[in-house]
This record gives structure tokens, sequence and C-alpha cells, in this order.
């Protein structure tokens, strides 16, 4: 093989590199109808509305979402709902690399600690004009503040969910633990110690706590509730970054001797700590709605495991009541739609009464406005109003801002630095404390 | 050819306005010419492009604004430490798989080239890790080397050879150790393939006359087997270094580049800061001086397989 060849060779392996950071590509598998590439249509102008969203490509939520497009089609005959499925994880570079080939989806779904990376964007559009001050008024402030960005709402919280603890009975019992769930942080992590220390029939350890550590953005937002719970924050009295605080200090050493006492797993991810969960291996941790149907999924037992665990407010703890944060599945418009209009009206089909009925019954969700959370059908179970009773105690997390997301992942990786790589919490929230300021300038 | 020549160079064939060569030259060209338009249009212009970008303050939150930033994306490379970092963490792990490659494969290749019984069949069966796709085998050792419920972890404990689940993933010491050996299971079989291809290449006369010259096993390893695969060997490492330089999916699927950067290799920095933080000016920075690392690399080891060429002797 000549050298030529050989060099040629290696500039074609590189190349794959540089053709992914050079191409702006374009990863949507459809386009929209000529129709709906025109200008502002009349009434029975044929519509495509391209929906970006992960939840059609998971099983669970599939089938509520087709059914969602189908009523609304049925409302709307001249409109035609087009999904573009993209798993969760690669749905913000997907969307931002067809936004940037003038090929946007309409809507486009988010989540809570992605939102801010679109909002300060130039790929999405304010709200406020399209879904009218009505709707916004009726919607649960710390979620219309987490949709807010520089005073417009930016996005729609469409699926909301606050964290809520999770608790295994059965291990509770086997620990000799009351059949209770947790009232503070101490009392937790008293009864986490006394868990850990069972093992499974085929000698398996259990842990009593989990806390997921693994250096992801949405693991940084879940330290939030952490911090905010010892009376923390990422920002001084007078609204300037600050975590070199004791309180940041105080939860950063929180994740330290959980990991290191052996109550929570090592790096773990919310996954991880799910399926831990449903296999009778973890106490407790926090999570959304959705664990009820993940663990009756991953159990394997299906409604029967409903029984085994129960769910509660988050303890309380330097703050004296139960403090959690709110995340919530989100939608938003981009700037490049044609039809900002009608992808406003699906916003609000898909966020009423009707739709969040439909996904509630299918999924557990919960509503951001006010006037649907209170209605009966949304406080039908425990599990309902242990969701709606926490949506009341949360906490919003900070203002949006560019480096936000960003800014979570710092977080997390301060959470990892103390408990994988050993460093004292002090030095990790000087650090991270050095680099928020520069983050979130 | 060399009588179409002959003809028209002795005046006996029809006059031509073109001479031979250049009409070979023009053949050529458009025989080859639409691979090389390809090639221009899916490889050259988006590395051109890329080399542009890099120069460029562009981030996929704003794609309508570009501005001229000079160096400043190759700047705050260099300053920020994580580029350091990862080319240190892609050398080591380049160096460590290609090491164990080698070695492994050539002695799998040994077993395989003698008279073994079934040798046909384990012929077969070494290559099914090859055929598997990087993400399924990612995803399957990622499961086993799962701490909690991980086969990995259970069979060292029922061996007795640790006492308690190790994070192989997510600890900064063995994370490197887990992909390297999800690697190697996956590339192995190639370059077995291909050490063995150019074994069965060598001819038997040549292992005859070290017989002959009373050369034992050993001798004949390193005196007729390993010359005689010099070539191969480059080849196969060369191109063992290049597919790990650029690997992607076993570090992305397993660790992400964590924990804590301890496997961020210069494809995960690059591709974190092109579409995780949405910087395609710092992407394409790093992307071009990685080219620049391949190139070097690539010169610098084709030069050290060409010591002691045209000089009269073999390598040995």
């Amino acid at each position: 093989m000549s050298k030529h060849w050989k060099t040629g060779l290696v500039t074609l392996a590189v190349a794959g590199l540089l053709t992914a950071c050079g191409s702006n590509g374009n990863n949507n598998d459809s386009s929209a109808s000529p129709a709906a590439s025109s200008g502002s249509p009349a009434a029975d102008e044929p519509i495509t509305l391209k929906f970006a969203s992960w939840s059609i490509s998971e099983e669970a939520t599939k089938g509520a979402l087709e059914e969602m497009a189908n009523q609304f089609a049925a409302q709307h005959p001249n409109v035609k709902i087009e999904f573009v499925g993209i798993p969760f994880g690669d749905i913000k570079q997907q969307t931002f690399v067809m936004a940037s080939s003038g090929n946007a989806p309409d809507i486009i779904q988010t989540f809570t600690a992605s939102f801010p990376t679109y909002a300060a964007s130039d790929i999405v559009r304010p709200l406020d004009d399209l879904l009218g001050q009505d709707y916004i008024n009726d919607l649960l402030p710390s979620y219309k503040e987490d949709y807010t960005y520089d005073g417009k709402l930016m996005g729609v919280p469409w699926a909301p969910s606050p964290y809520v603890l999770y608790w295994n009975k059965e291990l509770f019992k086997k620990a000799g633990l009351p059949d209770r769930a947790p009232q503070t942080y101490d009392e937790m992590l008293e009864f986490a110690g006394k868990i850990s220390k069972l093992k499974t029939d085929s000698g398996e350890q259990v842990y009593g706590l989990g806390e997921a550590t693994e250096k992801l953005p949405i693991n940084g937002m879940i330290a939030l509730r952490n911090i905010y719970s010892f009376n923390g924050s990422v920002f001084d009295a007078d609204g300037k970054v600050n975590v070199n605080t004791p309180e940041v200090i105080a939860t950063l050493k929180y994740y330290q001797d959980i990991v290191k006492d052996g109550l929570s797993p090592q790096g773990a991810k919310l996954k991880d700590l799910r399926n831990l969960f449903s296999i009778g291996r973890l106490g407790m941790y926090a999570d959304g709605y959705y664990g009820r149907k993940v663990f009756q999924n991953l159990s394997g037992k299906g409604e029967a495991f409903d029984s085994v665990w129960g769910v509660s407010l988050i303890p309380a703890n330097k703050t004296g009541e139960s403090v959690s944060i709110g995340e919530a599945h989100g939608l938003v418009i981009s700037k490049d739609s044609k039809h900002p209009e009608m992808a406003a009206e699906f916003i609000k089909f898909l966020t009423d009464r009707d739709m969040i009925k439909l996904y509630h019954d299918n999924s557990d969700v919960m509503s951001a406005r006010q006037s649907i959370g209170v209605l009966p059908e949304f406080n039908a179970t425990d599990f309902d109003k242990t969701l709606n009773d926490q949506m009341h105690h949360i906490k919003a997390l900070p203002t949006n801002n560019q480096g936000l997301e960003q800014a979570y992942l710092e977080i997390a990786e301060a959470v990892q630095k103390v408990t994988v790589a050993g460093e004292s919490p002090e030095k990790a929230a000087s650090e991270l404390d050095a680099k928020l300021k520069q983050i979130m300038k | 050819m060399e009588k179409a020549v002959r003809l028209d160079a002795s005046g006996t064939g029809r006059a031509s306005r073109l001479s031979e060569k250049t009409k070979d030259g023009l053949f050529l060209a458009a025989i080859i010419s639409p691979a090389l338009l390809l090639l221009l249009f899916t490889i050259g212009i988006p590395i051109v492009k890329s080399l542009y970008l890099s120069f460029y303050d562009v981030t996929l939150l704003r794609m309508k604004s570009l501005s001229w930033n000079g160096f400043a994306n190759y700047r705050n490379l260099f300053a920020d430490g994580d580029f350091g970092h990862s080319v240190a963490v892609t050398f080591r792990y380049v160096f460590t798989i290609v090491a164990l490659q080698f070695v492994l494969g050539m002695a799998l290749a040994l077993i395989l080239n003698g008279k073994i019984p079934m040798r046909r069949a384990i012929r077969t069966v070494v290559l099914i890790p090859w055929v598997i796709p990087t993400i399924i085998g990612a995803l399957l050792w990622m499961w086993l080397f799962q701490p909690q419920y991980g086969i990995v972890n259970y069979v060292l404990q029922y061996l007795h050879l640790i006492d308690k689940p190790l994070n192989w993933l997510s600890d900064i010491h063995l994370a490197l150790w887990a992909v390297t050996a999800a690697a190697l299971w996956k590339q192995l079989p190639f370059m077995v393939t291909m050490l063995l291809a150019g074994m069965q290449g060598i001819p038997g006369d040549m292992y005859e006359a070290a017989m002959i010259d009373g050369a034992n096993k050993r001798q004949q390893f390193w005196y007729v087997t390993l010359p005689m695969l010099k070539n191969t060997i480059q080849t196969v490492t060369l191109i063992a270094c290049i597919e790990n330089f650029k690997m992607f999916p076993l570090f992305w699927i397993m660790t992400s580049g964590g924990p804590v950067d301890a496997t961020t290799t210069l494809s995960i920095l690059s591709y974190k800061t092109a579409f995780i933080d949405l910087d395609l000016g710092k992407g394409a920075a790093i992307g071009a001086i990685w080219l620049v690392i391949m190139l070097l690399f690539s010169w610098i080891y084709n030069r050290l397989f060409s010591i002691g060429e045209g000089k009269g002797g073999g390598a040995h």
C-alpha cells in the first residue's frame, strides 16, 4: 500500500467527523405538503403540521398520541398531523440541525432541562399572542416560569410532573420499618440505612435510597431538588450566581455520603434506579409521574405491582417543609413554522381537559393548567392526590438563561466528582461556582 | 496497446491529434471522475466547509448569524484543558487496544493456522463479534458490565475474585478498560482474519528451508512468519489505529465520555461540543486539529515501518 494511498485512507477516516461538524444535514424523513409551505392558510386549505416527538416513538405513549392526532384531525379535516419520531436523547440536536437547514418541524417536544437552549435560540417563537392571556394565566406559576424566557412564554408545559418519593412497602416491612414514607431527610437516611443492610434471596445487595448521579443535564436539574431542600440555591440574595455556599456543600456531602455508605448505587442513571426499584432492590427514590407505568412494565408483574409501592411528598429537610422541583415535557413552536396559529391551536387541544384526561388515563400525566388540575378525574386516586399536592410544593427552577442546560450538566459533574472521583464537597462546590459564573453570565 | 503504438509510430495507422498518453489519461479521467465527484461532494466539500466554520463563531442556536473570529476557537480549545485531556485519553486508548489486538490476534491466528480439530468451524465462529453491529455490541457490554445485575460482576464474585460489585462504567479507573474490553471483543476477529490470511500466503518452502537450516518453531516465527507478514501487519495495525482513533459508538453508548471525562476521547469531545453544546465552530476546530494529528500519526507510522527498507536488507 503506497504512502499516498494510506494518507488518503486516513483523510477519509477523519472526514467522518468533519462531515458531521460541517454539514447541516437533513434528518427529516418527510417533507411538508406543498400547501403547508404556502402563506397564511384559508380555513379549508390543507395543512400539514410536523410534530417532532419522542413520545410517539415509545410504546407506552404512542397509542395515546396517535389518538389525540386523530381526534384533532376529526375536528379539523384540513389538518394532518405528521409525527417525526426522534428518540429522547437525540431530539435536541436533531431538531436544531433540522432547523438550521430550513426544515424545522412546526412543533417540537422538549423537556425542562433542555428548554432553556431552545428558548435562547433563534429557532422558536414566543407564544403569548398565539395562546392568549387567559390560557397563560391558567398555567401553574412555577411551570409558567420554567417555560418563560426574557419575559415571554416560549413553550407550553404539556405533561408536567413534580418529583415525588416512591417507596417499596415490602422492603420497609422486611427491614422492620413502619408502613409509611419518611417525613424528614434524617428519617429517610435512617430508613435507607436499615434497608441497605438487607439482601435479596439470592444474596444481592439492596440499596436504601437512590439518587441519579450520571453526568446528564436532567440529573443536574434533579440535584437542584436536593439543593433546594438543603435551603440552598444557585443564586445569592442579590440574584448573582453563587454555589460556593454551606447549603450546596451540604448537598454535595449528602450525595457523597449516601454513595460512600452504600445507601445509593454509584453512577446510577434514573433508568437504573427505576430498574432496581422494580426488581425489589431499591427502597426509595424520587421520580416523576412515570413511576407507576414503568414499574408495572419493568417488574413484569403489571398492575399487581401497584400494591408493592407507595408514593409520598418529598421529605422535609432544612426548609422545614417538602420542597421539590417540577419537570414537564413541553411543546415549542418553530419560528419558521408556516402555520403557527394552527400549531398553537393543536397545542391548546393537546392540553385541554379531554386530551389530558386521555393522557392521564394512559400514563398518569397531570395538567399544568390550574383549572384542569383541580378536576375530580385528576384527583381520583391517592397517587393523583400526591402528585397534585407535590405540584403545589415545588420551587421554580433558575430563571431561564442561555447557559442553563450547560449549568445543569456542570452540577451533575460536581455530583459525579464527589461520588465517583472522591473529591471533597468544598472543592467541588468551589469549582462549580467558577464554572457557573462563567456559563450563566 | 503496444501494437497500436507501433502502428501509429510507423505512420501506417490513422493520424491522431492526441498522443496515446493523452488519450490514456483522458480515458482514466473519464473512468475515475464519477468516483472523484462523489468523494468531492460527500467528503471534500464538508471538509472544506468544516475548516471554514472553524474560523467562525457559529452555533446551532443562531445559525443565521455567522461572525468571523479568527483563531478564537482554536485558542479556546487549548485554553480550557479539555482538548489536551481528550487527546491523551484517545492516544492511551488507541495504543492499548491496538497492542492488545495485535498480540492476541497474532496468537489466535497462529493457533488457527495450525492443524487443530474443527479449524474451519472455529474460524467461522471467531468472526461472529465482527458481524454484530457496534451499537448492539455496546449495549450488550453495557449490560454485561452493569454493576448491580451484570454478569461480569456475578461471575467474578462467584469465583471469589472480587468481594463486592465493581462499577465498571462509572469508576474513573475502570471505565476506559471496560470500553477497551468491548472494543477488543468487537475488533479482534478482523485482526485475526487479516493476519491469518497473511500467514496463509507465506510459501511453505520458506518454512521447509528454515527447518533444513535447523530453525525451531520460535525461530521460524521470528525469522520467517513475522518478516513475511510485515506488510500485512503494517496495514492492519494502521487500519486498527484509524478505526479506534475515530471510535464513537462504543464510548457514547457505554459511558458518554464519563465518568468525569475519564473516557472523553476526541470523537466524544467533538460530538459534545458540536451537537450537545451546539458550538459548531469549536467542534469544527477540534475536527481540523484531529485531521492534522491523524495525518502526522500516519506519516510517522509509515516512516517507522520503512526504516531499513531500500538498504539491501530485510527487517531481520
